[in-house]
């Protein structure tokens, strides 16, 4: 194929001239340019999702040097599915953040979501270990600088935090790769993938890489960091944040367990993998049923999710195919169906937020008849996190709940239905206060109606998975690196 | 005699660490932990890795340390230095001796099990060096063969500068370093300085065929920048906020221009035109250098220096 | 014992006295200082364990622990921006002890 067609670099290159344009550009001119680029970005991912689709997955040789010398970039399926969910969302949020930010603020917005987008992509399309470290940091920086974004105390106090963890977090990963590469002597997935030898070496490699992966994507208990972070940074970023950021890890975590056939390796690891997100599940929800306020309530709930995604390792089981298939297909679309719920759930809280100008739980009386389109998009997107039918959550739960039963695991069964009921608790406590009648109404602030379709339209979008489950798993399912190292 | 070397620096490195860490003054353990980037540059001559040596000290030692250094100036002028910390309690004390001893005992076990590799990219490096343009396999790693993990690199230093400016608010203290007015100190500039630059100079036009390059040439001009900024010589004060603004951005942008245009021609991103990949990424380290020496002076001007001096909301009030 | 080898384990060494230093202080410059540690000892194993095994000079690591060097400084400054405006705004050097969250 044709070179300049390829919309694989302009993924990168969008971004990354967004970003160095916005920071040039005078103030009004900025959010002018960003549209310019969001629009071509959604072109460039269709493009992508259109290619891969048709064509099979797309490889990409950057400066024209092959792996292992040089740094290839691929897109199958799996990729081609994040490319396209993270530009949704981002270009949501940046609609959102439009709208929502004072011009000042927005100025200095627009060029951190470039990066942040540009590190994104970077992440889904690389096939190169070092190359996602670097990756993984541009990332950290961008999230770590939108978190400070909110420039008061405690943004400030949570941005230290997530800066250290994610710090230490990406140290001990390239600790690993810096095994991996003395063990292997290559950084390129695929001829890792293709020399992989199983020795003491590898094995403390992969402690490392998961350690420094489980706490970027702040799996219980390395979750400490998440709540303040998310429940603390401004509405916009909040959705980015838990919608995409802490999937960025995860991504590579599950590609590392499949592509190395870790899970064959070393199922006592997946196992501990389970138990860590059950851990999760349980702990998330019980926590975001105690909380005070509201974005500490949504912040907790993206903690319990984790969860449900890291369930699915142990369900990734050699011997038994079709099970670990539910499991592979099931938590892919767990984590997309809460991308979509979870920046829905975030930007209708945080328009909540603005109506009331108080950020507890307590002041939401009376909003279920001052603002039920935005309770409703609430609602929406929390039918997709407790997983009633029909959303997306419910399917992905569903698919998970039928891989326990048949690799026999019954006890993560236990553990997902437990889960919901936690989910379905912190879910209508929220609704609980909504409905208190108060006669403060008049003194509310009212929300652009845009921000409240934006909000309702990703939560929209996570119910509409429920339909049309069978487009991204089909997608997902396309022959790729990681449909071939699957049982 | 050489073992001999070697295991010194080992024990040296690590005593020196272990001061760094475990010192109860903060101000020591700055210091020693400037001392250690100079003894671990010795370590990465013994490594074969002269250009890691020479960013060691510039960057990690020199740079790293002047940051440290300027923080701890601030902590001692807001009295928050000599604040008595309390002890970190035991059960602190007892985790990090565990996890610490456990990470070790892993690596120890990784490190002496090690396998025979299976692939050896040096052999590639050295197939593919006549058509990288340089002759140093280093260079030709940074800007040829993995110039796409550079550029994300210069991304990051870029997005640092980005974070520090976004932060900057008007109420922000005025904390700056006063100049200091010492003709001494002047006189020595005025030799130094023009010394520095050529070194500078001269590192980044070595990149080509022996140890230097961009980084190294960029940290030195960083340093230049740096003493002038401390001798009260302010750049940030003589040029316009825009200039600096363009400044900082100009090495990126230089790069993602040659990586695009080679898309226009044809090409994959980033892969150099025939024949042109010697000139252009002579044109890309030019750049880099100058941005990355404005960078790292801004990082370290920007959490110092008085409101009414910074760019950042330059173009707000026009 | 080869140059490499003992190179290794002088980063293994680091990366333990930093990850306990990391751990166990609470004010935020050691920290700092500490995972600036733990990135110098990372260095020393990417370079010395790829070396040891290569048995010949490398390029490829040793570009890499370039980028990785100007990353870890980049990281320094961020963090220190964010550390002083925390001073500023609490006047003190660590975080509130985590509650039981």
């Amino acid at each position: 194929m044709n070179m300049i067609l390829s919309p694989i670099p302009w993924l990168l290159v969008i971004p990354l001239a967004g970003a160095t344009l916005t920071m040039l550009l005078p103030y009004h001119w900025r959010s002018a340019a960003s549209v310019v680029g969001i629009f071509t970005q959604l072109m460039a991912s269709v493009i992508l999702w259109y290619q891969v689709t048709h064509y099979g997955p797309q490889f990409y040789a950057m400066a024209d040097w092959q792996a292992p010398l040089g740094i290839s970039l691929r897109a199958d399926g799996l990729a081609t599915l994040f490319v396209l969910m993270s530009s949704l969302v981002a270009s949501a949020c940046a609609f959102y953040a439009h709208h929502y930010l004072s011009l000042h603020k927005r100025a200095n917005f627009w060029p951190l979501l470039w990066f942040l987008w540009a590190s994104l992509n970077g992440i889904w399309l690389a096939a190169d270990t070092f190359n996602l470290y670097v990756g993984l940091e541009l990332l950290t920086f961008a999230a770590v600088g939108l978190v400070a974004f909110a420039s008061d105390e405690r943004s400030l106090e949570a941005s230290i935090r997530y800066l250290y963890a994610a710090l230490l977090g990406s140290m001990a990963y390239l600790l690993g790769v810096a095994l991996l590469y003395g063990a292997q002597g290559t950084l390129a997935m695929d001829s890792l993938a293709e020399t992989w030898q199983w020795g003491p070496t590898t094995q403390v490699a992969v402690t490392l890489i998961l350690g420094g992966l489980l706490l970027k994507t702040a799996v219980f208990p390395l979750h400490t960091w998440l709540p303040p972070a998310h429940g603390g940074a401004l509405t916009p970023v909040s959705a980015l944040l838990s919608a995409l950021v802490i999937k960025a890890s995860f991504y590579i975590l599950l590609r590392f367990w499949i592509e190395f056939q870790i899970y064959q390796f070393l199922p006592s690891l997946s196992q501990l993998l389970g138990a860590l997100g059950a851990g999760a599940i349980l702990w998330g929800g019980w926590m975001a049923l105690r909380q005070t306020h509201l974005k500490m309530v949504v912040a907790y709930s993206t903690v319990a999710q984790i969860g449900y995604m890291t369930l699915m390792f142990p369900l990734l089981v050699a011997e038994n195919s079709e099970a670990s298939m539910l499991a592979y297909q099931g938590g892919i679309l767990m984590l997309l169906a809460h991308a979509f719920a979870k920046a829905g759930m975030f930007l209708a809280a945080g328009n909540l937020i603005f109506c009331t100008g108080k950020p507890d739980l307590v002041s939401l009386a009376g909003m279920s008849r001052y603002r039920p389109l935005n309770i409703f998009a609430f609602g929406l997107a929390g039918v997709s996190l407790m997983g009633l039918p029909p959303s997306g959550g419910f399917n992905a739960k569903w698919m998970l709940l039928q891989s326990s039963f048949m690799s026999g695991q019954w006890w993560w069964i236990v553990v997902l239905l437990l889960g919901s009921l936690l989910s379905a608790a912190y879910i209508f406590r929220v609704f609980a206060y909504t409905y208190q009648e108060t006669d403060a109404l008049d003194t509310y602030k009212r929300p652009r109606l845009s921000l409240e379709l934006i909000a309702l339209s990703l939560s929209g979008i996570s119910i509409l998975l429920g339909f049309a489950s069978l487009w991204p798993l089909e997608m997902i399912s396309l022959p790729g690196p990681v449909m071939e190292a699957l049982p | 005699m050489n073992l001999l070397i070697d295991l010194t620096l080992l024990i040296g490195i690590l005593a020196i660490a272990f001061t760094c860490i475990v010192s109860r003054s903060l101000f020591r353990s700055v210091v020693f932990f400037i001392l250690l980037g100079l003894m671990l540059a010795i370590g990465w001559i013994r490594l074969g890795a002269p250009d890691i040596a020479l960013a060691e000290a510039a960057i990690g030692a020199g740079i790293t340390g002047v940051l440290l250094l300027d923080t701890l100036g601030h902590l001692k002028k807001t009295g928050n230095l000599e604040n008595d910390e309390p002890a970190p309690s035991r059960k602190r004390l007892v985790l990090a001796i565990v996890s610490s001893f456990t990470l070790v005992g892993l690596l120890l076990w990784a490190v002496f099990n090690q396998p025979t590799p299976a692939i050896n990219i040096h052999l590639l490096v050295t197939e593919a060096m006549p058509e990288s343009g340089v002759s140093h396999p280093i260079t030709a790693v940074l800007l040829n063969f993995r110039s796409y993990d550079t550029l994300l690199e210069v991304g990051v230093l870029v997005l640092a500068v980005l974070v520090g400016l976004a932060l900057q608010t008007d109420q922000q203290a005025q904390d700056s370093l006063p100049g200091l007015p010492n003709p001494l100190l002047h006189a020595c500039l005025t030799l130094l300085i023009p010394a520095m630059l050529i070194t500078s100079m001269y590192l980044l036009w070595a990149g080509s065929d022996r140890p230097g390059g961009a980084f190294q040439a960029g940290a030195m001009l960083a340093a230049a920048f740096i003493l002038l900024h401390i001798s009260g010589i302010k750049l940030s004060s003589q040029v316009s906020h825009r200039m600096m603004q363009a400044g900082l951005l100009l090495g990126f942008g230089v790069f993602l221009a040659v990586a695009t245009s080679s898309l226009i021609g044809g090409r994959p991103l980033l892969a150099y035109p025939e024949g042109g990949a010697g000139m252009l990424i002579l044109l890309i380290e030019l750049a880099l250098t100058l941005s990355i020496g404005l960078i790292l002076l801004s990082l370290f001007t920007i959490a110092n220096s008085p409101p009414h001096q910074t760019y950042q909301g330059g173009d707000h009030g026009h | 014992m080869d140059t490499n080898l003992i190179f290794t384990l002088c980063g293994v060494g680091l990366c333990g006295l930093g990850f306990f230093g990391f751990i166990y202080h609470r004010h935020l410059l050691r920290r700092l200082i500490a995972f600036n540690l733990i990135g110098n000892g990372t260095f020393l194993v990417m370079v010395g364990f790829a070396q040891r095994g290569q048995g010949v000079t490398d390029h490829v690591i040793q570009a890499l622990v370039l980028t990785g060097i100007v990353v870890a400084v980049a990281a320094t400054a961020l963090g220190l921006v964010l550390i002083r405006r925390w001073f500023q705004l609490k006047g003190s050097t660590q975080l509130p002890e985590d509650d039981a969250s």
